[in-house]
């Protein structure tokens, strides 16, 4: 049955249920907020979202104030515009709002680019957070442009001793978003409200780090601060993102959508689409590691052929170059003594045409992990095409030619004898099937170094080089159709816990994670409990 | 001189309340069972200990039974006096009696002394007289009786009785109590909670704890009745920490009371069973507030919660709760014992029953007293506290605690309820009420209040947290000395965002204090911010201490206790203050025999006091 309620004389429907905030937001009726958010079970702190009803007493708070049939509710009177204007300088009081009143305001923002950093945040234009800053917008609303009561800068120590976070609890408003996101939606509980009354802080228990504290630093806190208080280390002073891609992160089978901004054309920071509700899924490899071992200088970007000219080295070539050499050199063997080493980090599109290859050429001796290499060792293999390294490449006694495909060089012993450089997940567009069978949609966000190719579009190559039928696609949406006209392919599936990517431990190109790590194993030592502490 | 009496049924009550007990009544006691050994008196009369009369200022008290005879600050040296003089000779001490404040003439009887007859102790009533630790003592003055009666009744008839009573909220905001037990009654669920609030956090209020010391099962009865009537199967009592006295006597009536089977597993025979748990706070002021006061039993911290949702609906773990004040239960088991009708005949129409107040300050009887609802300030302050002090000035009476507000001379008639406090802006409370003379400082008083409310919030809503704060600032400008011409309206402005802003009524009330004594006493507020004068001579940055010439006769004890060595000066000669050293505490003014110290406006010259 349907229900109604008046607000701003506007006749509106509503479900048994509904807080007042939210049949006014689906009417487009705007009302301020700063501690509430929709993923988040509302507690009424910040007091802007406080509305008149009629025949009521004082000014309650919308976000947790059930809708009843015929209320009469105004969101905007003087009064009440008034007393928000007033709270908001309060908040302001206590917050670095230096910018806010300075009188050189209008020709900073002229003639300024941006935001700069400086040792402490003492205003918007030190702020990192403020194009994203939702005090200014309320401070844009309500019109506010003096702070007439007492200023107060809280001093606190920032806090920076953490990997991947840098808190700065003097910008904090004490919203207690992050408590709630962390306590009450994903059940960490690293962090919460210590103290009380003025002194109130955000912290852990008995002010360990969030090392000791069971933070697994997802970054949800950082993704609901409304303010700059929490932001993600080295991701932060980027400005304005050149381009946000929403795409999937394949560092394991969960299929996380996560949104990647790019700067200079490269990945520098990843987080979570803004509408998605916090998910127990999201992890410190997705969240902090990607922009680290995606963008690290060593990077392979040409293909290489290892010759002997005073020494054994690889050399760069071309592509043609490197295919050519490659092709011939395959055709020297006979199909039982080639293998196909696939890398669970790999695309769908490399899997299936890899998968196809294998069937061409190499009596389909295919495999996915180590095990299977040993199996292959042990069958008397003489060629392997591997798409990610491993120590055990020494340890196949009959090796002759190895073909390594890789994003960087192998940490182990390097015997490849060609190397093709390929893209990562965030360089190529293409689909990843998942651990629930959903296939994922990859974007490309930025283009690879130098002449990587994704995968599939190697092989492909390889195969034309070769002479093979069928690997001709130009596109990978024509790989995608010729993908959906045949039997699904075998996926490996990558767990949560494992913590390499293409074969390259992530810690090696992330020294935050390797940190990270090192705390966990010391303190998991006993309990026995998982690094992630996946529980799902 | 008394009459020789028959000792066979005398009863020597002596208070062991905490105010009685922190004065060693409890040594008092000892020596009474020793001097009646003595004596040769220990068959004939009882020694027994009672819980808080109220009137803690003249403690130790001892009652001797049937005679009401009323010993007041009495020591363990006046014991053996009292036992070979009074008890065995007939002859009662009239130097250890209470003494009238205006004639100092001694009082034998507490029903003669004004600040006792002039109340009408309902719910007090057995406070004092009984000893709390023996249910026997309250079952024989009718204890028990009102559970009986309600057990016999459906629940629905209980609530109606409740409500016929007029029995409003005691806790301070006076919601019907009769309307709330239907709300929670009639909230869907099967599990479903009583408490009891003893958090009495008001500073100086002391009116729960006395109950809860003196005659606990009365609140525990009232418990009973309500869990009944509502259909709670749970009880809990949230005392503060600081109470340790009032948790164990309660702990201790709870205990016994399921020995006799007037809690627990089917209650006398009912189907009706009820536990009953105690819950200690831990020194937080807010969890005097429902919302928060759950929260802190379910182990979360002590923050409020927007309400709707109302306990009554959803509360403890999201169950339907009901909770009131100490007092409140008291009255309902006192509704059960004498009768609706009884309770409603006193009071006044929208607000009937008795009043229970803490009175403070510059009276000359403190203690706690109880009237019908409706009396005026004038008969509590000048009939049963005695009038001021002193022979001063009445200046005002700070009514409700640091929630609540100052009502000057002019309402010295208003009567005292709900409705016409809160129209004069204070509010009733939780009882506490200051009496202040010409000596206090109207803007000092709003100072303290508010440091209080700014120190206890719990910091989760800005207005409170930030708000608070920042009144606090302007506020400690002004008593320095320091105030701005802007400083009222700013001070107006804070206010009324916080009263109007806050998640709870700590903030929504903690403007009240500055908001009443501006309305009543601006010019005080204005002689500080434009002439940098204290009226009331009190703040201690804009006085000094002086020593006026003409009466100082240099014995120098002033110097002497002196404890900052501020006075110089040789024995013989005129002293003298050094204003700059001096920290106002007020000792040498204190000391001097000859009264010739005064207190003068620091920037002008001597003023008379």
């Amino acid at each position: 049955m349907t229900k109604w309620m008046n607000i701003n004389g506007k006749r509106v429907v509503f479900e048994e249920g509904e807080t007042v905030l939210e049949v006014a937001t689906k009417a487009g009726i705007y009302i301020p907020t700063l501690c509430a958010r929709p993923d988040l079970p509302s507690i009424g702190a910040c007091r802007l979202c406080i509305v008149d009803i009629e025949g009521g007493r004082g000014y309650p708070n919308s976000c947790t104030l059930p809708a009843r049939e015929g209320m009469v509710v105004r969101t905007a009177t003087p009064d009440l515009q008034a007393v928000r204007r007033n709270i908001l300088q309060l908040i302001l009081a206590e917050h670095p709002s230096y910018c806010l009143v300075c009188k050189e305001q209008n020709d900073c923002a002229k003639l300024r680019h941006g935001e700069y950093k400086a040792g402490r945040v003492i205003g918007c234009y030190t702020c990192s957070h403020k194009e994203l800053c939702e005090i200014r917008k309320l401070v844009e609303y309500l019109r506010v442009k003096e702070i007439r009561f007492p200023i107060l800068y809280k001093d606190l120590p920032l806090e920076r001793d953490d990997p991947f976070l840098v808190r700065d609890y003097n910008l904090c408003i004490l919203c207690a978003r992050c408590i709630r996101a962390c306590q009450d939606v994903l059940g960490y509980s690293a962090i919460s409200l210590t103290k009380r009354g003025h002194d109130t802080k955000v912290g852990t228990l008995l002010e360990v780090s969030h090392l000791e504290s069971g933070c697994v630093f997802c970054g949800h806190c950082i993704d609901v601060c409304p303010t700059g208080a929490l932001t993600a280390r080295g991701s932060s002073w980027f400005g304005t993102p050149d381009r946000s891609v929403t795409t999937t992160c394949v560092l394991c089978s969960h299929g996380c959508q996560m949104v990647a901004d790019a700067r200079w054309n490269k990945v520098v920071n990843v987080h979570p689409p803004y509408e998605l509700s916090a998910r127990r899924e999201y992890c410190v490899k997705g969240r902090f590691c990607i922009p680290a071992l995606m963008n690290g200088r060593e990077r392979l970007k040409y293909p290489t052929i290892k010759r002997k000219i005073i020494q054994e080295e690889h050399f760069p070539v071309s592509w043609d170059e490197v295919f050519t050499y490659t092709a011939e050199k395959l055709k020297q063997y006979k199909p039982e003594e080639i293998g196909i080493l696939i890398s669970p980090s790999l695309l769908d599109e490399a899997i299936f045409l890899l998968s196809r290859f294998a069937k061409k050429i190499s009596n389909h001796n295919i495999v996915y992990d180590d095990e299977g290499l040993k199996d292959l060792a042990s069958r008397g293999i003489k060629v392997l095409f591997a798409t990610y390294s491993t120590k055990l490449f020494t340890e196949i006694k009959d090796l002759d030619f190895l073909i390594l495909q890789d994003i960087y060089e192998s940490p182990y012993p390097n015997i490849a004898d060609v190397i093709f450089p390929t893209t990562t997940f965030t360089e190529e567009s293409g689909t990843k099937t998942g651990d629930d069978f959903i296939k994922y949609e990859i974007n490309k966000v930025v283009d690879p170094p130098g002449d990587a190719l994704p995968s599939w579009m190697i092989v492909s190559r390889l195969a034309q080089i070769m002479g093979l039928e069928g690997f001709s696609f130009d596109s990978v949406i024509n790989l995608q159709d010729e993908i959906s006209r045949n039997d699904p392919i075998n996926v490996p599936l990558v767990p949560k816990e494992s913590f390499e990517y293409m074969g390259i431990p992530i810690s090696n190109k992330v020294s935050e994670l390797e940190l990270y790590l090192d705390a966990k194993r010391v303190l998991n030592k006993s309990k026995g409990e998982s690094m992630l502490d996946v529980r799902i | 001189m008394m009459p020789p009496h028959d000792t066979s049924q005398i009863k020597i009550l002596i208070c062991q309340g905490t105010g009685c007990l922190s004065s060693k009544s409890d040594e008092i006691k000892e020596e009474f069972e020793d001097q009646l050994k003595n004596f040769n008196l220990q068959d004939k009369i009882k020694v027994d200990f009672t819980g808080c009369h109220g009137f803690c200022a003249q403690g130790p008290i001892v009652i001797i039974e049937p005679e009401g005879v009323m010993y007041s600050k009495v020591k363990t040296t006046f014991v053996n006096k009292i036992v070979e003089s009074h008890l065995k000779l007939g002859k009662p001490v009239y130097e250890y009696f209470y003494k009238d404040p205006k004639t100092n003439q001694p009082i034998a009887r507490y029903h003669d002394i004004p600040f006792y007859n002039k109340q009408t102790r309902m719910i007090l009533g057995s406070c004092g007289h009984i000893n709390p630790e023996n249910i026997n003592d309250y079952i024989e003055r009718g204890g028990y009786s009102g559970l009986k009666r309600a057990l016999k009744m459906p629940p629905e008839e209980i609530i109606q009785i409740i409500k016929d009573s007029g029995l409003r909220g005691r806790g301070g905001a006076g919601f019907s109590t009769g309307l709330k037990w239907s709300f929670c009654r009639d909230a869907p669920g099967d599990e479903k909670y009583i408490i009891c609030n003893a958090d009495e956090g008001d500073p100086g209020a002391f009116m729960d704890r006395s109950i809860l010391e003196a005659d606990p099962h009365s609140v525990l009865e009232g418990m009973i009745i309500g869990a009944y009537a509502i259909g709670a199967r749970h009880g809990i009592i949230y005392v503060r920490a600081e109470y340790p006295l009032a948790v164990k006597r309660f702990t201790h009536a709870v205990k016994i009371a399921k020995e006799k089977g007037f809690l627990g597993e089917n209650i006398l025979n009912s189907n009706f069973s009820l536990d009953i748990s105690i819950h200690e706070g831990a020194g937080a002021f807010v969890c005097g507030e429902e919302t928060a006061l759950m929260a802190s039993i379910e182990g979360h911290r002590g923050n409020p919660r927007p309400r709707p949702p109302f306990p009554a609906t959803s509360g403890l773990w999201g169950n339907p709760t009901n909770i009131n004040n100490v007092k409140t239960w008291a009255s309902a088991s006192w509704i059960f014992k004498h009768g609706w009708e009884e309770f409603h005949k006193i009071g006044v129409e929208h607000a009937s029953g008795t009043a229970i107040f803490s009175l403070t300050g510059k009276v000359n009887n403190l203690g706690l007293i109880e009237v019908p609802m409706g009396t005026p300030l004038r008969k509590i302050v000048y009939e049963i506290g005695g009038g001021i002090l002193n022979n001063r000035n009445f200046k005002a009476v700070q009514t409700g605690g640091p929630s609540g507000g100052c009502l000057p001379p002019s309402h010295l008639d208003s009567p005292v309820d709900y409705e016409t406090m809160a129209a004069s802006g204070s509010i009733m409370g939780s009882g506490g009420m200051i009496v202040l003379d010409d000596t206090d400082c109207m803007v000092k008083l709003a100072h303290y209040f508010l440091t209080f409310t700014q120190a206890e919030s719990c910091g989760k809503c800005v207005p409170c947290r930030i708000g608070t704060r920042a009144m606090l600032l302007v506020l400690d400008r002004i008593i320095k000395g320091e105030g701005e011409d802007k400083d009222l309206m700013l001070l107006e402005e804070l206010a009324y965002t916080v009263k109007m802003g806050s998640l709870c009524a700590l903030g929504q009330t903690a403007p009240n204090p500055v908001l009443t004594t501006l309305k009543y006493f601006r010019e005080e507020y204005q002689a500080h911010i434009f002439e940098k004068q204290c009226p009331a001579k009190d703040c201690q940055d804009l006085i000094d201490y002086t020593i006026d010439e003409n009466l100082c006769n240099g014995c120098t004890l002033c110097a002497g206790n002196c404890p900052v060595n501020a006075i110089s000066g040789q024995k013989g000669n005129i002293h003298h203050i050094h204003s700059d050293i001096c920290v106002k505490c007020g000792i040498c003014y204190s000391s001097c025999p000859r009264k010739a110290i005064f207190k003068q406006d620091r920037n002008l010259q001597l003023v008379e006091s």
